[in-house]
């Protein structure tokens, strides 16, 4: 997605960067609010009879079997659908159009191809959070997060410096994964270290 | 924090989801 985001592409089309990116960030964290508040909205009803240290527990386990998929544990794969941004769009409409469109299929996290189970945890997280506020908060993040690292390629305006980008994807994209399986492994100590303290 | 996340349980919950929502948004740059 970065790469087709780029100063370099939108003077191509005509279209002004900083206003696609901003489309496309908006659209990203207004899904992203959405679906957490409505996964917060929607499981309040399941999440109100359980004990927060139980949905704590919950959380837990959910990242632990998410992380062992997501490493391949016993031939397991991680469920996705195989969706993709539709590439027509770019040349089809406006920048900031596109720019909406593709940020709030991105950020609904899994309407599109979803590479790690944290995506789905966020989303369990959410629904178990009790309340439409905590699930948007959640959401936000989620939404925000997933959108914010375009602007990475602010100062891509030649091709050589977008293939400068995609070098470093590349180089970077081992350590991303490793980073990931950390944070997961850190947020479910801290769930059952919160579920035990309280 | 606002209303609906008052316990402390409850703030530790969304503390881990959010750390989760960070992850899993900046780890998705990697989708193709």
């Amino acid at each position: 997605m970065l790469g087709s985001i780029t100063p370099l592409g939108e003077r191509g089309r005509g279209s002004r960067w900083w206003v696609t990116v901003t489309a496309y960030v908006l659209g990203s964290t207004l899904a992203g609010v959405a679906v957490g508040s409505s996964l917060g909205f929607l499981g309040s009803s399941v999440a109100g009879r359980m004990p927060v240290t139980a949905r704590l527990v919950v959380i837990a386990l959910a990242v632990i079997a998410g992380l062992l998929v997501d490493v391949g544990s016993f031939g397991l794969r991680l469920p996705t659908v195989r969706r993709q941004v539709d590439e027509a769009w770019r040349a089809g409409y406006r920048g900031w159009v596109w720019g909406f469109g593709y940020g709030v299929q991105l950020g609904a996290g899994a309407v599109t191809v979803v590479t790690t189970s944290t995506i789905y945890v966020t989303w369990l997280a959410a629904s178990l959070s009790g309340s439409a506020v905590a699930g948007a908060l959640i959401g936000t993040t989620f939404g925000f997060a997933r959108a914010i690292p375009i602007l990475s390629v602010a100062s891509v305006r030649r091709p050589d410096q977008l293939l400068h980008v995609d070098a470093v994807l590349v180089r970077w994209a081992a350590p991303a994964r490793r980073a990931t399986y950390g944070v997961g492994a850190v947020a479910a100590c801290l769930a059952l270290l919160g579920a035990a303290r309280w | 924090m606002s209303p609906g996340m008052g316990s402390a349980t409850t703030q530790t919950l969304v503390v881990v989801a959010v750390a989760l929502a960070v992850a899993a948004g900046l780890r998705s740059t990697w989708s193709p």
